[in-house]
């Protein structure tokens, strides 16, 4: 939204409300393609459904778009300062509890199954619905590399929350692991990673601030299970 | 915790009829088969008056014209539809909590951002009945309004060193401000605020500054989380309450606006706003705001006939007294069968008709006026009681003018700041000269009754005590002090000769009256917490 050139104004503003309107609107009509595909695929189970795993594929895909288009809005708002950080109090196994039962019918398609490890009297402070955001999508990226086991670790270092996420895949490539994680290395044409989701992260990490410090994001292969290892670190 | 599922009743709100279906499925998945289902906030009130139901789950967004999630929430909790028990959810389209939470005065069990998946709902419903079941005598002490003994509560939770620290001292926090206590509250909050900034106590901080009458530090405060976050309706809201105090009615208007353009569909505030614009005479603002906060009242229980009220005065002040009196009757039509509204547009018209000269009909107005209040005594509000008081004087019914004069004064014998505005009214009537001198001899006559009531608890003389006080707070249901003296002489009695049925009824009902006010009040804390002791020994 900073790149816009002198004169050219108007034009823009007009584009971006049309890309955003749009987006809106291709984003709603996902919404009604995962309910029916929701309810197809309540009445039919892998064992009875030849085409289970077929509907399964379609429901991923389908989310994850619904899910960057979810992301991108939400980057709009948050450049326009509409979308701000709204700190308050959270046990934080609630809050993983809450990522677990969101994602739970997708793990489960895919058969991969999830762990969590946190204390459960561990008590944070963080906007629920930004970092929500962030872990889902996350979640989502890692059922592509994961062979069969998530898992969802939180504990307090050094004064910071450290939240990851780990699979049990094949890790990040080497290109991306280079650097911090900032997002602009992760876009990748042959690959299909466009590197919102890692963007998303950071601009979330970095909203969250406390006594001078902000939130920060890394990416590492090894973990529990040696795949890769998103984690995100909030003051 | 192990939480039963199967034997809850839910109630689902949704306009959408694959909404309803696909949450009913949800909750079948896990047990829940009893459930009722409509489209409509209308329907769910009445449903809710038929049914006692575990578990509501609304919609916030009901449809064009219609009532909306909150309204429901707040038509029900208004009318006691929802015990303390029961677990209200509000589910919401993505990014639109903000807009739903600002400052409303009931805020739901949990909210729920759309899409959710079965898991979700399951685990958070698991989650809501444990914690209710957990809280429940928390939960029953603060509906019965038993402020001392919810905060004894919470201390006890908290000496437990649960899990929720945080959330048990912002109940305990929030309990202070309701209780009165604003030395434990900022107490608490400041407690909060050594381990971390988090804006809910820092805005508690700022209520608690606002009730010991620090205003300046009250106005830092709600600035400072206004520049943190320039959506934060609820830091809006209490800096515009701090500018009136301060004097600054024009500041607190340009705020309020604020507000109102942040979150334009709460009626309270739009209310506030025309009564603000109103004082600073900023009659075409004044008059939107009303309008607008009668159109939004219109699905709501927070529809009042002082809007209506309002409106109407501000037009006769832009001299339309022909649209005043259309706003006159639209009263008695949007409330029918309420004697307040009647009355009140019965006023309306002999403003009116004072300012056209009509001065007949500007009589019969007011006379009517005159038997409604009659019949409605001790219910009608001090503003409407003060117009009412002025159109009679000017029409030269010096008898009823000085009548109702008198009955201010009788309501607010300690507030001087409102016995001012009563003076005034009598500076500009026929009554001038006498006017202080009716004040003063009004005023003596009630701290006369309330001496000898005091006399006679202090001799000993209790049962003589106990009448003598009953009376007088019968005929003066709006005065606090003798509420609370004639309440405090049946606890003392109880105290020491044990219960009684009928005195443990009425005590109550003197401290109820109070409490519709001021329930804030030390007097009334400490009344109440005897109350409590007796009703529980």
């Amino acid at each position: 939204m900073d790149t816009k050139e002198p004169g050219d104004e108007s034009q823009q503003t007009d584009f971006t409300t049309i890309l955003v309107s749009t987006i809106h609107d291709v984003k709603n009509s996902l919404g009604l393609v995962l309910h029916t595909l929701d309810e197809v695929m309540e009445v039919c189970t892998p064992q009875e459904c030849k085409v289970y795993d077929r509907f399964a594929r379609l429901h991923y895909e389908a989310k994850r778009v619904s899910n960057d288009l979810v992301r991108l809005l939400s980057l709009y708002k948050i450049g326009n300062q509409q979308l701000l950080c709204n700190i308050s109090d959270y046990l934080v196994a609630d809050f993983l509890e809450d990522c677990q039962a969101q994602n739970k019918p997708l793990l489960q398609m895919n058969g991969i199954s999830v762990e969590t490890e946190c204390a459960d009297d561990l008590l944070w402070y963080f906007d629920t619905e930004l970092l929500a955001g962030v872990v889902n999508t996350v979640i989502n990226n890692a059922l592509r590399y994961a062979q069969g086991r998530l898992k969802l670790v939180a504990r307090e270092e050094n004064g910071f929350l450290r939240l990851s996420v780990e699979d049990d895949g094949q890790g990040y490539p080497e290109t991306l692991l280079h650097g911090d994680a900032d997002a602009k290395r992760g876009v990748s044409f042959q690959t299909g990673s466009t590197g919102l989701g890692l963007y998303f992260a950071s601009v979330v990490a970095r909203m969250h601030e406390n006594q001078g410090r902000q939130g920060y994001v890394t990416i590492s292969n090894g973990g529990s299970y040696g795949g890769g290892c998103f984690s995100i670190y909030i003051p | 915790m192990e939480v039963v599922f199967k034997d809850k009743r839910v109630l689902i709100i949704d306009d959408f009829p694959e909404m309803r279906s696909s949450l009913r499925r949800m909750l079948r998945s896990f047990g829940i088969e009893n459930c009722d289902d409509v489209d409509s906030g209308e329907k769910a009130i009445e449903k809710m008056e038929e049914n006692a139901y575990d578990v509501v789950l609304c919609d916030y967004n009901l449809g064009l014209n219609r009532k909306d999630g909150q309204q429901v929430l707040e038509e029900a909790k208004h009318r006691e539809l929802l015990p303390y028990h029961v677990i209200f959810m509000m589910i919401t389209a993505e990014n639109t909590m903000a807009m739903v939470m600002g400052a409303v005065e009931y805020k739901p069990d949990d909210y729920l951002t759309k899409p959710f998946t079965k898991e979700v709902l399951q685990t958070r419903l698991k989650r809501l009945l444990a914690h209710k079941t957990h809280m429940v005598g928390l939960d029953r002490a603060v509906h019965n309004k038993e402020y001392a003994k919810a905060i004894a509560i919470c201390d006890s939770h908290l000496a437990g060193k649960p899990k929720n620290i945080m959330e048990l001292l912002k109940v305990k926090s929030g309990l202070c401000l309701k209780a009165g206590d604003f030395e434990l509250a900022a107490k608490t909050y400041q407690q909060v605020l050594e381990v971390r900034e988090l804006p809910w106590a820092r805005m508690g901080l700022g209520q608690s500054f606002y009730h010991e009458n620090r205003f300046e530090d009250a106005k830092k405060t709600f600035e400072d989380l206004i520049k943190q976050n320039k959506t934060n309706i609820e830091a809006y809201d209490w800096l515009a309450k701090v500018l009136v105090k301060l004097n600054q009615p024009e500041a607190a208007q340009e705020v309020l606006a604020k507000a109102v353009e942040l979150s334009p569909n709460a009626i309270k505030r739009m209310q506030e706003l025309g009564e603000l614009a109103h004082e600073n005479h900023d009659l075409d603002t004044a008059k939107k705001s009303y309008k607008k906060a009668i159109q939004l009242g219109k699905h709501s229980c927070l529809k009042d006939p002082e809007q209506f009220t309002g409106l109407a005065k501000v037009l006769v002040e832009q001299d339309n007294t022909d649209e005043a009196l259309e706003v006159a009757q639209a009263t008695r039509k949007e409330f029918k069968g309420n004697t307040d509204a009647d009355l009140q547009a019965s006023v309306m018209e002999g403003v009116i008709y004072t300012q056209r000269h009509e001065e007949d009909k500007a009589k019969e107005a007011i006379g009517k006026a005159n038997q409604l209040y009659e019949e409605n005594k001790g219910e009608v509000s001090a503003s409407v009681t003060m117009d009412m008081a002025k159109v009679n004087f000017a029409v030269g019914d010096e008898e009823h003018g000085k009548g109702l004069v008198q009955d201010l004064v009788r309501d607010h014998h300690e507030d001087e700041r409102f016995l001012e505005e009563v003076e005034a009214v009598l500076e500009n009537s026929s009554l001038k000269d006498e006017g202080k001198n009716i004040i003063e001899q009004t005023k003596k006559e009630i701290i006369d009754i309330n001496n000898k009531g005091v006399y006679l608890v202090k001799e000993g003389k209790m049962e003589e005590a106990i009448s003598f006080l009953e009376q007088a707070a019968d005929g003066l249901p709006n005065n606090k002090t003798i509420n609370l003296n004639a309440a405090q002489a049946m606890l003392l009695f109880m105290e020491r000769n044990g219960k009684d049925e009928g005195y443990i009824k009425k005590s109550r009902q003197f401290l109820d009256r109070v409490a519709k006010t001021d329930s804030a009040s030390e007097k009334y804390q400490r009344l109440m917490g005897l109350y409590q002791g007796i009703i529980a020994a």
